[in-house]
């Protein structure tokens, strides 16, 4: 029974880390909380719904689900950041609270408010290793998982637009001067985290099998617990802090009940920022410039 | 509802002169709104009082959580403050002495006299701030902390006292809500609204206490014009804050319009 | 104008260490209350950072910092400012939203006892006011007292900068490359300006590349590098000190 939550939480925990991760991108980058990954998170979810609901096969439907959230994402980079050009940092921030709204509420509107089911794409039955249980659902959530967390460490450690990240986030100016075409490092940036965001999304609706526009909102919050956790501005960190806080919500939810789930949450987050602020800050600025 | 509106919007208002963006005055709100009406349904105090208590309790956290504040910049004080503000509303959710999921009924109706009394004081002290000394103090902090700071500018004391104050206007918005609208649960506090109250100030003018008015006015009385919209309101809220970012972003009223609309007459004359 | 030379500042043995690099490496040095010092060496030498540990801005890793006798290397910012250390900037740092005369007023109210009336206060009192206007017709900038600081060309934000600095009634002032971007002409306003705050009794320690103006405004100079003193004397030891010529060669003209 202990194992079988632990594999509930490396699945669960492996969803947040992706999603902490399309944060971590833009603030690591950009110093930028984008509010409207959540929503594209939930976005991408109701993407896969409809490709899967006009009976396209499981793979094709997540692919172009997950590009499409990759293309929402870089609507809200043009209106939250391109032709905000450099404002003060709370400008593009607020801008995106407003797409955060807007998309919430549209997605209400094509989709419908209520909860819908996300049907059963991969297969839940369970098989059983001696007395544990596993879906291969969950198998394939965290492969797929870790599979994305992995391909985004190397894209970033190795290929020629991951270190342009690297240095961006570093310096822009001088990222500039180096010959980094910014504008594109950040482009991709945009795109990245969008891809990721709603890749998170459709595993999460797999996961528990929902899609509603609120999912969105909490799964901001979960990210950026995770993020304040494991170390702001960092990927590593993000992940770290997204299977941390999968642990947290598996565990309580078994021992606690889940009404104290979400406290738990929050008060993780706020000794994290008030203890380890130095730390945590700490880390920011020494690691500033490594995503 | 517009005068609870206005004093909440003040309260953002407040930690933004310093710099301090906070989108977890929800949660101070609902700490005045729940003790007070704690306050009143269960030891009959005058309501009055009542609020009065509430506002201070709400204070009180407020400076509590100010001062680790003080560490945090921008996005990450933005964080925390969130994080707060949906603790407080999952501790009251799971309160039962406060009602849990249910939350508190029954409350006796409070007056539009009693809202706009507090709306009148408070618009008083703002006058007085804004020609003070004080508000070039705030206005430092806001232009370039670390010059303020180097120009014998405690700020501590004048970050923390906003975060404080920023408080305690939202736990009197808070107290006034519970008794206008009667019944409160912690649905009603939750990120959004402190979202909407941030957007109060960002949209209508984050440098003047006008601006807040402005913001609170508009987001009181739009949603009444633009019933006809009915679902697309939200759509429609997105977009105009958007599009506000990219036009205005310092809000509708900024010191500038101030400024121009009293030289313009002393140029003609 | 003092009389008496008291020593007004007196970095001893001091040491500010960045990770594994030494910015400043055991540095002792002395100023009195009617000095001009000049703080001079090549760029990276430490010379801002001694302004940053002197204001409470960095923590010091070694040594002690004594303005007046009193240690204040521990002292926050604000509190230093308090007691009569004053500064400006390399870089102009100047308050968007305030005109000028608003600096000058801001720069006062750290003097002023922090009782909430007064703070809430908005109009100074007629001594304060008095004292604003003077500095303003000091500076020379009274008749744009009422402009916004930025807008003005940049001689002139450097004297507002200095002015909102003299507000706080300094008994010590730190430049920090006063003159830099600026012509001839300029220049030579600022000298005299440095010269006048002078003549009032407080004593400038200032940052300067332009040996010209080092040379004929400081009554000492110390020169740095590499976060040690090298050199320290008057203008005419400096002049003759072979080690510091080899550290200015081809670098700066000679006065």
């Amino acid at each position: 029974m202990f194992v079988e939550q632990i594999i509930n939480a490396l699945q669960i925990g492996s969803t947040y880390a992706i999603i902490a991760i399309a944060f971590t991108l833009l603030i690591g980058v950009l110093n930028l909380l984008n509010f409207a990954v959540g929503e594209i998170f939930m976005l991408g979810s109701f993407f896969a719904l409809t490709f899967l609901f006009i009976g396209l096969p499981f793979w094709v439907a997540f692919i172009l689900a997950i590009v499409l959230s990759g293309l929402v994402s870089l609507v809200v980079y043009y209106f939250s950041f391109d032709l905000l050009k450099g404002a003060p940092e709370l400008i593009p921030l607020v801008s995106t609270l407003g797409f955060s709204i807007l998309l919430q509420n549209a997605a209400g509107l094509i989709w419908g408010a209520e909860r819908q089911a996300f049907p059963e794409s991969i297969s839940s039955s369970i098989v059983y290793f001696g007395p544990i249980g596993i879906s291969p659902a969950q198998i394939a959530i965290f492969a797929v998982g870790i599979l994305l967390m992995i391909s985004l460490d190397q894209f970033i450690q190795k290929t020629r637009i991951g270190r342009g990240m690297r240095a961006v986030a570093e310096n822009p100016r001088t990222a500039n001067i180096l010959g980094i075409n910014s504008r594109w490092v950040i482009i991709t940036t945009f795109f990245a985290s969008g891809v990721l965001a709603g890749a998170s999304g459709i595993l999460f609706s797999i996961s528990y099998f929902i899609v509603e526009p609120l999912i969105g909102f909490h799964a901001g919050i979960k990210a950026i617990a995770a993020m304040i956790v494991g170390g702001l501005g960092n990927v590593r960190g993000a992940i770290a802090g997204g299977f941390f806080i999968g642990f947290i919500e598996i565990m309580s939810m078994h021992f606690i009940g889940s009404e104290f789930r979400d406290i738990i949450v929050y008060a993780l987050i706020f000794a994290a920022l008030i203890v380890l602020p130095q730390g945590l800050m700490g880390v920011v600025k020494q690691e500033k410039g490594r995503i | 509802m517009l005068g609870i509106n206005i004093l909440l919007g003040w309260s953002v208002y407040l930690p933004i002169s310093t710099a301090q963006a906070s989108i977890g005055n929800a949660g101070f709100m609902a700490i005045g709104a729940y003790i007070s009406s704690f306050l009143t349904l269960q030891s009959g105090c005058p309501l009055f009082f009542a609020i009065v208590v509430g506002g201070i309790m709400a204070s009180f956290v407020g400076v509590l959580l100010g001062i680790p504040a003080l560490r945090l910049k921008g996005i990450y004080l933005v964080m925390a403050t969130l994080a707060f503000g949906e603790m407080v509303r999952n501790i009251f959710l799971n309160w039962e002495f406060f009602g849990g999921a249910y939350g508190m009924r029954g409350m006796k109706g409070t007056s539009l006299f009693l809202v706009y009394l507090w709306v009148f004081v408070a618009l008083f002290c703002f006058f007085l701030l804004s020609r003070s000394r004080l508000r070039l103090a705030f206005d430092s902090i806001y232009d370039d902390e670390a010059v303020s700071q180097l120009t014998g500018t405690n700020i501590v004391k004048i970050k923390v006292a906003a975060f404080g104050f920023g408080a305690l206007l939202a736990g009197i918005g808070g107290g006034l809500y519970a008794h206008y609208m009667r019944f409160i649960e912690p649905g009603s506090f939750t990120v959004l609204l402190s979202i909407y109250m941030l957007l109060f100030v960002i949209l209508g003018g984050m440098r003047s206490h006008w601006g807040p008015v402005l913001g609170a006015a508009i987001f009181t009385l739009v949603p009444e014009i633009s019933r006809g919209l009915k679902d697309y309101r939200g759509v429609f809220l997105g977009g105009l804050i958007i599009c506000l970012m990219i036009f205005r972003p310092k809000g509708v009223i900024t010191r500038d319009l101030f400024k121009m609309m009293f030289y313009l007459p002393k140029k003609k004359g | 104008m003092p009389s008496v030379k008291e020593s007004i500042l007196e970095l001893r043995n001091i040491t500010k260490n960045f990770g594994g690099v030494k910015a400043i490496d055991n540095l002792t040095m002395d100023m009195k209350s009617s000095d001009i010092l000049g703080l001079i060496g090549p760029n990276g030498a430490g010379k801002t950072t001694v302004f940053n540990l002197m204001t409470g801005v960095l923590p010091l890793t070694a040594g002690s910092i004594l303005f007046g006798s009193r240690e204040i290397s521990t002292f926050s910012p604000h509190r230093i400012v308090q007691y009569g250390v004053a500064r400006t900037y390399q870089n102009i740092r100047l308050f968007e939203s305030m005109t000028v005369y608003e600096h000058v007023k801001f720069g006062q109210s750290c003097r002023i006892p922090s009782r909430l009336r007064n703070f809430l206060g908005g109009d100074l009192g007629t001594s304060l006011k008095r004292e604003a206007e003077d500095i303003l017709h000091f500076l020379g900038i009274w008749e744009l007292k009422d402009m916004p600081a930025h807008s003005l060309p940049y001689g002139q934000q450097r004297r507002v900068e200095i002015a909102r600095a003299l507000a706080t009634q300094p008994s010590l002032l730190l430049l920090d490359e006063p003159t830099a971007g600026m012509n001839l002409r300029e220049k030579k306003e600022i000298l005299q300006i440095m010269e006048n705050i002078h003549e009032r009794g407080i004593a400038i320690l200032v940052i300067e590349h332009d040996m010209r103006v080092v040379m004929n405004t400081c009554n000492r100079i110390v020169m740095l590098n590499f976060g040690q003193k090298i050199a320290e004397g008057s203008p005419a030891e400096i002049y003759k000190d072979v080690k510091a010529r080899e550290v200015y060669l081809g670098k700066e003209q000679p006065c």
